[in-house]
């Protein structure tokens, strides 16, 4: 019993002196959930963004009835020296404590990115409050458009980016979406480059026909740490293709044979393998690509029976087109030598002996390589229709 | 009064939490730039060289069902060496478990309460022990049965929430560079098995303690299997490299996956699981370590030392490391490597030495036990 | 001093005192003896219980030898007496068989159970105060004493602090010979037992004993009598008393001593080989030994099917550990981890804070003690005003308190599901330790965060596992684990699975039905 007592009491006095260190109020705290990192070159700082919500604005639409006085959210800048020395600048011109664990996005400008990220991304990794879920994207354009203009249907930046990332890599793929978690794994794999999203910053205004200050587009190339040029969204596509995380893409093309007119169809379900063959200098690798395709719109009202000959000449189509977007991307690749499908990663998976040897050179080796594609798309669905709209 | 008793069962979860637990703390050990994504074939390694030396200890222990490590030592290698023995690995408790207790205390500091004062997160870990270690074996046997559900849970699904970011290309190339990296990156965790010399204190307590050494390999075992899965899994999900980079790499692996938008950020409850584990390591080790220096000075029960041991406890935690740079040295192969292997080999050398010249003397005797 | 009463006593011819202290007045009862004369008899009877109006004397006259009834008024039955008087004058006018003095009477008096002499003031008076009804002749210094017990009772009613849908509607009462014919009713086997004891040396109260003889095991019983004699009080009003005296932990926040109202979960522990405790004057029997699991077990957990049995299980195992945890993990989550917190409720819940003059900690604190307060008059209040204060406490006191900014609705949404979580779990003496727990808690995570949380869970447990309830680990089967009685724990099985009794209290006859009595549809070897 005396025993039991003296525990007691040995908690009571260490929480009696301990007080409460890390208390903070919730309401204490400023609530990030748009960071933006830039770097001037002039002044050779770090640039720093936020987009920070506003608690008052959502409790004066719950409760007044009126339309809200306030902004949604908060955007400030500040610089530093440092990454970390660059937010913590900013508290001196904020009321509350910037707190990180809610930030959904992490945005890149252009000027860090060609510089290298991998300061900032260090500085993430180190401090504790970061979520490693936050997408990461560059940005095409000022960076402060992102974080301090309106989004129409979204009440703050963060939520807005977070959801427009996701959306387009979903139903487009043309942008390739990466956590931070993913960019550090990707960084520090050998025969691995890092591709991020490309957003493009636009004006906006306040109105009914205000348009989204962000457009997600292409993607932004990365040879080791640093940024070294942009994919168009085609070559995106094509690499998304080829690295199999693709889910849905949708080509329009023009049907030249047997039967004419405009067609539209989405890719689901890529998958693809590929296999690296080094012989000697000479790398070569194969791309055997197997994706399932639906019709979803056919415009042109040409007499058309899926069957046969017809299906089977829209398939050999399609796979082209599939084989030109891969095409593409690896030639823009090698331009940039920047081997954003891992392939010098899968020649050090498999062959790691090979690997040592080559790995050096790799740059070179990368634009010399030969690329094997072959491709068999397969038209499963047409839709809720078996012919067009015929008008007589 | 009552001679307390723990099912074999009960000891298999205990070791299976104190091995679980020591995994978790350790880990980066396993995937740090030796072995990287071969961290599973070190865990497996560790495994062979933890069954080698469960032999070792416990293997001795089931030969003196009813005698502690202090009693039998006594009896093996006479009254003084016996006693110099005994001690030798009651230090090796108090040493290694003040620095589990540390490790914890540095990832809840760095994790979660920065502000926070060490001794106030360790002393009251260790108060909470010592008072387990007071109420009796019994008492851990019980939170142990408690515990273990909730400790497996939390391991599991921490585990099972990282699928999606499973990337299984970072655990190959498979032993590209040969089997020595993973030996190199096992050494510190087999030498960290220093620790089931808890054993040779507990198995009087049990109540079949010619079970023991089964019991033993089946803990160590399913803790074994845990690594495995738990190291593979964070290579596949943090990549080697990043991994290896991290201070705690099971926590990092946690926060970086969100199971859905509105469960992210869970790892507190995995510490949660590590706090239950370590919880139940440290009261095991303090009842073991009281009732060794009780049965060392002939005192005859262990209940009044328990309070003054949590003293040194509390200080050898803080005071061995000045910061996580020496901490983490001193789990480096080439230091802890050849400290813990002597912890084990130097006492049980002895031992076993002083069993087999007993069993040339007396075998009459041997044959009575 | 004792021997100067002593002397005193002898010298004086028995007689008793007005102002005497109340140890000596018992001293005193136990000494005198009744006289040869009825009127001095019945003065002394009359001054020994202070001339008490509710003392009824009832003269009357056996041949030619006056005699008399007396009896309390209201603790007999009046047929009853009215049918004595009736036995003793018309046997009386019986010839041959009568003699002066009270033995022939004896023989006579068949209509009533019990018959007794007794001499000593003290015996007559204690009698008498069970319902008892002395029977005094003339140069008789012997009284006969009848049982004529008969008085009001409460009628079996359901029980009000333990009701269910499903099972039993009958409560005990205060009687507890009524008491004991619930549970009997209930478990006829002869092999029920009961023993009675008397403790309380003031109030005398009736303590009873139930048990099933060869399955309770007998270090049980053994255990349960020493405790129960050794009890040396002098007044037992409630079984709470008891509870107090017998239970293994009295410093603990937990009862190991299980109390129910209710005759069917009585039956339902002495046929698994506990001992059950009955109190006269309360409709709270106690259970022994008790393990923690059994205060989250509810009647309609067995009454209803299978899965509705382990949801409603799992659910009040969900709501206890939210009753006492839910308020800390709150202000340790919104103090120490906003990052655990979804973005979108984290923000609203600054929003809703904005302008509130508390901290969390003391916001939630704050509000818990209003609501126990308001528990707390709402029981104590009459019926027709209970709901009254429930309509003030929630609607207007919070209402205007969220209105005015002081409080936070997030803040009053968890202590209301809190609060929702303790009404589930469905024995009180659990449930309010709930209450006091959830303090701590609060106090914990306010200052640790999860880690104070997790703290206070660790005590909690060390505490409740290392307590035993008359030798049978508390928290068993959950720890120590007891793979065989989780059957009835956690989940319940289907009750033609339960085929084994409790492993740690009904050890000495296992096996409560034969296995396998799965329903199937028809007999074995019927189908073709």
């Amino acid at each position: 019993m005396k025993w039991q007592r003296l525990v007691v009491i040995g908690l009571l006095v260490s929480v009696l002196l301990g007080g409460c260190w890390n208390r903070r109020e919730p309401e204490l705290l400023a609530l990030i959930t748009a960071v933006g990192f830039d770097y001037d070159a002039e002044a050779d700082r770090y640039i720093i963004h936020l987009a920070v919500v506003n608690p008052l604005a959502t409790q004066a639409g719950e409760t007044g009835g009126g339309a809200p006085t306030t902004e949604m959210f908060w955007s400030i800048s500040g610089s530093g020296f440092t990454p970390f020395g660059a937010l913590r600048n900013l508290e001196g011109s904020t009321t509350r404590e910037l707190y990180w664990a809610h930030a959904r996005v992490v945005i890149i400008g252009e000027g860090l990115a060609r510089r290298g990220i991998e300061d900032m991304l260090e500085f993430i990794e180190r401090e504790r409050q970061f979520r490693l879920t936050a997408f990461l994207a560059v940005v095409d354009g000022p960076i402060a458009r992102l974080v301090s203009q309106a989004y129409p249907l979204e009440e703050e930046p963060g939520e807005a980016l977070d959801r427009q990332i996701l959306l387009t890599s979903l139903n487009l793929a043309t942008i390739p979406p990466v956590t931070l978690r993913q960019a550090s794994v990707v960084l520090s794999r050998p025969g691995l480059d890092l591709m991020l999203p490309r957003l493009e910053a636009r004006p906006s205004h306040s109105g009914l026909d205000a348009p989204n200050p962000a457009r997600a587009s292409g993607s932004a190339v990365f040879s080791g740490n640093r940024m070294v040029g942009w994919f168009t969204e085609d070559e995106t596509r094509g690499r998304e293709v080829i690295t199999g995380q693709l889910r849905r893409a949708t080509l329009e093309l023009e049907m030249e044979k047997p039967a004419t007119g405009r067609i539209a169809v989405e890719l689901v379900s890529a998958k693809t393998t590929v296999a690296a063959r080094v012989s000697g200098d000479c790398v070569t690798i194969d791309i055997d690509i197997r994706a399932d395709g639906r019709i979803q719109s056919h415009a042109g009202g040409m007499d058309l029976e899926f069957q046969g000959l017809h299906s089977e000449a829209l398939e050999r189509q399609v796979g082209d087109e599939v084989r030109r977007l891969v095409e593409k991307a690896v030639n823009r690749a090698k331009v940039l030598e920047a081997d954003v499908f891992g392939f010098g990663e899968l020649i050090y998976r498999t062959q790691p002996r090979t690997w040592e040897r080559i790995k050096d050179e790799w740059p070179e080796r990368l634009r010399e390589l030969e690329v094997n594609t072959n491709v068999r798309v397969t038209i499963t669905r047409t839709g809720l229709v078996v012919e067009p709209v015929r008008a007589r | 009064m009552r001679t307390e008793k723990i099912a074999n069962r009960q000891l298999l979860l205990i070791v299976y939490m104190i091995r679980s637990t020591v995994i978790i703390a350790t880990l980066p050990v396993l995937t740090s730039a030796d072995a990287l994504q071969d961290a599973w074939v070190a865990a497996i390694i560790t495994y062979a060289g933890t069954v080698v030396i469960i032999n070792i200890i416990a293997g001795l222990g089931v030969r003196y069902p009813q005698q502690t490590l202090v009693e039998f030592a006594h009896r093996l290698l006479g009254k003084w060496p016996g006693k110099a023995v005994a001690m030798l690995v009651l230090w090796s408790f108090l040493h290694l478990v003040s620095v589990d207790i540390r490790i914890y205390g540095e990832m809840i500091l760095s994790e979660f309460l920065t502000e926070t004062p060490l001794v106030f997160v360790i002393s009251t870990m260790v108060l909470l022990s010592a008072y387990a270690a007071y109420m009796g074996v019994e008492v851990i046997g019980r939170l142990a049965d408690l515990f273990f559900p909730v400790f497996v849970l939390m391991v599991v699904a921490s585990l099972l929430a990282t699928t999606g970011a499973w990337r299984p290309e970072n655990l190959q190339p498979v032993l590209a560079r040969g089997l020595g990296p993973p030996l190199r990156a096992s050494v510190t965790p087999i030498a960290v098995s220093a620790e089931l010399m808890v054993l040779a204190i507990l198995i009087p307590s049990l109540t079949q303690p010619r079970e023991a050494l089964k019991t033993s390999l089946v803990a160590i075992t399913l803790a074994s299997l845990t690594l495995v899965l738990v190291a593979a899994v964070v290579v596949a999900t943090l990549g080697a490299e990043a991994g290896a980079r991290s201070v705690f790499p099971f926590l990092r692996m946690i926060r970086s996956v969100g199971i859905t938008e509105f469960l992210e950020r869970v790892e507190a409850f995995a510490t949660l699981a590590w706090g239950l584990g370590l919880f139940i390591t440290v009261s095991t080790f303090m009842f073991c370590g009281a009732r060794g220096i009780a049965q060392v000075f002939g005192v005859q029960d262990y209940r009044p030392l328990v309070l003054p041991m949590a003293v040194p406890w509390v200080v050898l935690s803080i005071h061995s490391f000045e910061d996580m740079f020496q901490l983490r040295t001193f789990f480096q192969p080439r230091i802890f490597g050849p400290y813990g292997l002597a912890l084990i080999l130097v006492p049980y050398g002895l031992l076993w030495a002083g069993h087999a010249f007993q069993g040339l003397l007396h075998p009459e005797k041997r044959k009575r036990l | 001093m004792f021997r100067w009463i002593r002397q005193w006593l002898r010298s004086e011819p028995p007689r008793v005192q007005e102002d005497l202290d109340l140890g000596q007045r018992e001293a005193l009862l136990r000494k005198t003896r009744l006289a040869e004369n009825l009127e001095a008899n019945l003065e002394t009877l009359q001054k020994a219980a202070g001339n008490s109006p509710d003392l009824k004397i009832r003269r009357f006259k056996i041949r030619k030898t006056s005699a008399a009834l007396v009896f309390f008024e209201e603790m007999v039955s009046s047929s009853t007496l009215s049918e004595l008087l009736h036995h003793l004058q018309v046997e009386s006018m019986k010839a041959d068989h009568y003699r002066p003095g009270l033995d022939w009477a004896k023989d006579r008096i068949i209509d009533n159970a019990e018959i007794s002499e007794a001499a000593l003031l003290d015996d007559i008076l204690s009698r008498l105060a069970l319902g008892d009804t002395a029977v005094i002749v003339n140069g008789c210094a012997v009284a006969l004493m009848v049982d004529t017990k008969g008085w009001e009772t409460r009628s079996i009613i359901e029980p009000t602090a333990e009701t269910s849908l499903r099972g039993s509607r009958e409560g005990f009462v205060e009687s507890l010979r009524v008491n004991l014919s619930l549970v009997r009713r209930r478990v006829r086997t002869p092999n029920l037992w009961v023993e009675k004891y008397e403790i309380g040396h003031l109030t005398r109260t009736g303590v009873a004993i139930a048990f099933i003889k060869g399955l309770a095991s007998e270090e049980l019983l053994a255990e349960v009598r020493s405790r129960l004699q050794r009890i040396d009080t002098d007044a037992i009003l409630e079984s709470g008393q008891i509870e107090e005296f017998i239970g293994d932990a009295p410093f603990s926040l937990y009862p190991t001593v299980l109390r129910t109202e209710r005759p069917d979960r009585v039956a339902a522990a002495i046929l698994e080989g506990r001992v059950a405790i009955l109190t006269d004057g309360t409709p709270f029997a106690l259970v022994v030994p008790a393990e923690f699991i059994m205060f989250l077990q509810a009647p309609d957990d067995y009454y209803e099917i299978v899965p509705i049995g382990v949801f409603i299980r799992a659910l009040r195992g969900l709501a206890g550990l939210v009753a006492a945890f839910l308020p800390g993990v709150y202000v340790a989550a919104l103090n120490f981890h906003p990052e655990l917190l979804p973005t979108s409720l984290l923000i609203r819940i600054t929003a809703t804070r904005e302008g509130v003059p508390f901290p969390v900690a003391f916001e939630i604190f704050f509000i818990e003690s209003v609501f126990e307060l308001l528990r707390e008059a709402g029981i104590r209040l009459p019926r027709a005003i209970g709901p009254a204060i429930s309509i003030v406490g929630a609607l207007v006191l919070g209402e205007a308190a969220i209105r005015a900014g002081v409080v936070s609705p997030g803040a009053v949404i968890v202590v209301a599901l809190t609060a929702i979580a303790s009404f589930a779990v469905p024995v009180f003496s659990v449930g309010i330790v709930g209450r006091l727990v959830r303090f701590a808690i609060i106090i914990l995570g306010a200052v640790f965060g999860l880690f104070g949380v997790q703290f206070g869970l660790l005590l909690l447990s060390i505490h409740v596992v290392s307590l035993r309830s008359f030798g049978v680990p508390y928290f068993s089967p959950l720890g120590p684990l007891v793979v065989a009685d989780l059957k009835d724990a956690a989940i319940r099985v289907f009750t033609w699975q339960m085929v084994r009794r409790p492993k740690l209290v009904g050890a000495r006859e296992p096996v409560r039905q034969r296995p396998g009595q799965r329903p199937r549809v028809g007999r074995e070897g019927d189908r073709s």
